[in-house]
């Protein structure tokens, strides 16, 4: 990867990127330090402020058991952030490997391959997400490992494409003609020119995991109460939307934004990894 | 032909192909289940003399740059064998043969194409040199800009990628990159129909001082046929995936044999307006590589084609001091006149 010593020059021409950058890093700071950071314990429960509106004392309002809603969502930032990395994280390895090697070879491999990815496709991705994590005992290793293995396939199909496409490319020819390994042609040659959408995949499968999350925390599936993942914070509050709004607005406007902060990150490193896009 | 392989080569020659043959299978009808082969080198052979320039001219398509592909194994040959300084090279295993590559190397068409968006000149040029020298990264820096500097590169110009480069340039680094192992072949494959007619010459030009001060030989592939003339010792013509015909350089262009060859001759433009030429037009078009039917490969496009020509194949064959020719009508004396321009019958 072309990660040099302009990086930061590209990166800082571009506002957007400094946008993005700051709001990853805002939230993995809250996370890191959020029992600093938050007023309150997340699991402290006030018996005498239930349902509570924002106040000095409860920022954000409390819940229908009397926690304090901004220490939640403050300590829900660790859940999101690790779920988002890591299921993205173990996704797209997965996809990278056996999309490369199946791009790569070719041939009956490459049918193999292909065949295993329809037939992971071919399930409905949320039911075979369910399956496993029923299979694998409920809780958040469980959620974070289902996405990791419901997802592969789609990174393995852009990978595989994308070297398809490269690997006629005479630069290709010109590295074997050199001797170069397969080994060496994969990594030198066919992955840093195929990389680029990976990483917007990558960034938009973050978001779309923190959301997965969320949904499977309301099937109680994924994150077992006390803790306090944004998902189930907002399914439980869409009981009480009419009551207490702030309860489900909160929890999705933080989504939100690390979705966003996630985007424009995953933008800016695309093009900062495009030398041609340097003056 | 097992014999001959096992004879050491004539002192001159470099290398030799035999009986060289690539198809490429193509799957057709129901469900795939017939194949048939596009025969892009079919039944070839010829030797290459050390220190020459061979140039390899036919038209889009006939197999020319396939041919060379396959002569350094980029690709795999589907018969025949090439024969390099008494190295049967197909049947090198694999680790031997990735170190064989080393004596071989080639120039691509398309500047654009043949350099590595994403890596910088210093990377693209010494990239064989860390395949192969286990050098030291300051001998490395040093070794680029050697090259650089014998291509007409500035040294400075290691830290910048590809697309800074006009193709011109380009092209200078991607025969740097040939350069960098001291090879002793080099394959052209039409290293200038991208460039500007102004940048041509000066490729040209590196392209023949190089290969007097490393003692290169080139196999140089190209449908221009002026370019070829200008550069080549000798010339050999393709058709179909047949050499047809193979000699010395102003021998071929003064008189050629093959009927194929007088065509593609004919169309050269000459640069002087008084000079009326009959340019000799085929008729038809060329037939599938898949499917070209018994006989001669010309045949059907041929003027002077007759039965046998329909029915077998011409053999190959030296009409005497090296001029190689496939064809059963030649006749030098007509042959002869034909393209001489100050012969009455081209005035008319």
């Amino acid at each position: 990867m072309a990660i040099n010593d302009s990086f930061w020059q590209i990166f800082s021409r571009r506002k957007s990127a400094y946008i993005g950058l700051f709001i990853i890093v805002a939230y993995v700071v809250i996370a890191l330090f959020a029992p600093w950071i938050a007023p309150h314990d997340y699991r402290a429960q006030d018996r005498t402020s239930i349902m509570e509106a924002p106040s000095a004392e409860y920022p954000l309002g409390t819940d229908r058991v009397g926690r304090c809603l901004l220490s939640r969502i403050i300590y829900g930032a660790r859940i999101s952030l690790t779920v988002g990395l890591v299921a993205v994280g173990i996704g797209a390895s997965i996809g990278l490997i056996i999309g490369s090697i199946s791009g790569y070879m070719g041939g009956w491999v490459d049918r193999v391959v292909m065949g295993l990815v329809d037939i992971v496709w071919s399930f409905p991705t949320m039911l075979l997400a369910i399956a496993l994590t029923a299979i694998l005992q409920p809780g958040l290793h469980s959620v974070i490992i289902a996405l990791g293995l419901v997802t592969w396939p789609e990174y393995a199909r852009i990978i595989r494409s994308q070297f398809l496409a490269v690997k006629q490319k005479e630069f290709v020819e010109a590295a074997r003609s050199v001797g170069a390994s397969d080994f060496r042609i994969i990594r030198k040659h066919l992955l840093p020119n195929s990389i680029a959408p990976i990483i917007v995949v990558a960034t938009l499968g973050m978001a779309t995991a923190v959301l997965v999350e969320a949904t499977f925390s309301y099937l109680g599936l994924g994150a077992q109460p006390p803790q306090p993942s944004w998902g189930s914070i907002l399914s439980m509050g869409k009981d009480f939307i009419y009551h207490q709004p702030l309860m489900s607005i909160a929890p999705g406007v933080a989504i939100m934004i690390m979705v966003l902060g996630f985007n424009l990150l995953g933008d800016a490193i695309r093009d900062v990894m495009d030398p041609r896009l340097k003056k | 032909m097992s014999v001959e392989a096992e004879t050491a080569l004539a002192s001159g020659t470099l290398i030799r192909v035999e009986h060289l043959k690539k198809w490429f299978p193509v799957k057709e009808g129901f469900a795939h289940m017939q194949t048939q082969f596009l025969k892009a080198v079919d039944d070839v052979s010829f030797d290459i003399i050390r220190g020459e320039t061979l140039g390899l001219v036919g038209e889009s398509g006939c197999g020319k740059t396939t041919l060379g592909r396959v002569i350094i194994c980029l690709e795999k040959a589907t018969e025949g064998k090439v024969v390099f300084e008494n190295t049967d090279i197909f049947n090198l295993p694999p680790k031997e043969l990735r170190s064989f590559r080393q004596n071989m190397q080639i120039v691509f068409q398309d500047p654009h194409d043949s350099l590595n968006p994403r890596m910088k000149v210093e990377e693209i040029v010494g990239e064989p040199l860390e395949i192969y020298g286990k050098m030291k990264r300051a001998e490395l820096r040093k070794r680029v800009s050697e090259l650089l500097d014998v291509v007409g590169l500035s040294p400075s110009h290691a830290r910048r990628f590809p697309h800074e480069f006009s193709g011109g340039q380009r092209q200078r680094i991607g025969v740097a990159r040939a350069l960098a192992l001291n090879p002793k072949f080099i394959v052209c494959d039409e290293p200038v129909s991208a460039l500007d007619v102004s940048i041509q010459s000066q490729t040209i030009n590196l392209l023949e001082d190089l290969q007097e001060e490393f003692e290169l030989t080139y196999l140089f592939i190209s449908h221009d046929l002026s370019v070829v003339k200008h550069i080549s010792d000798r010339v050999a013509v393709m058709y179909l995936g047949k050499v047809v015909e193979l000699a010395d350089k102003e021998d071929l262009y003064r008189n050629a044999y093959h009927p194929y060859t007088k065509a593609l001759l004919s169309a050269v433009p000459v640069p002087n307006p008084r000079l009326e030429k009959k340019r000799i037009i085929l008729e038809g078009s060329v037939p599938s590589p898949m499917d070209r039917g018994p006989g001669c490969c010309f045949s059907s496009r041929c003027w002077l084609a007759q039965d046998i020509c329909r029915q077998e194949e011409p053999p190959f064959e030296d009409c005497g001091s090296g001029h190689f020719a496939a064809c059963f009508m030649i006749e030098k004396e007509e042959a002869a006149c034909t393209l001489n321009p100050d012969w009455p019958g081209n005035k008319e």
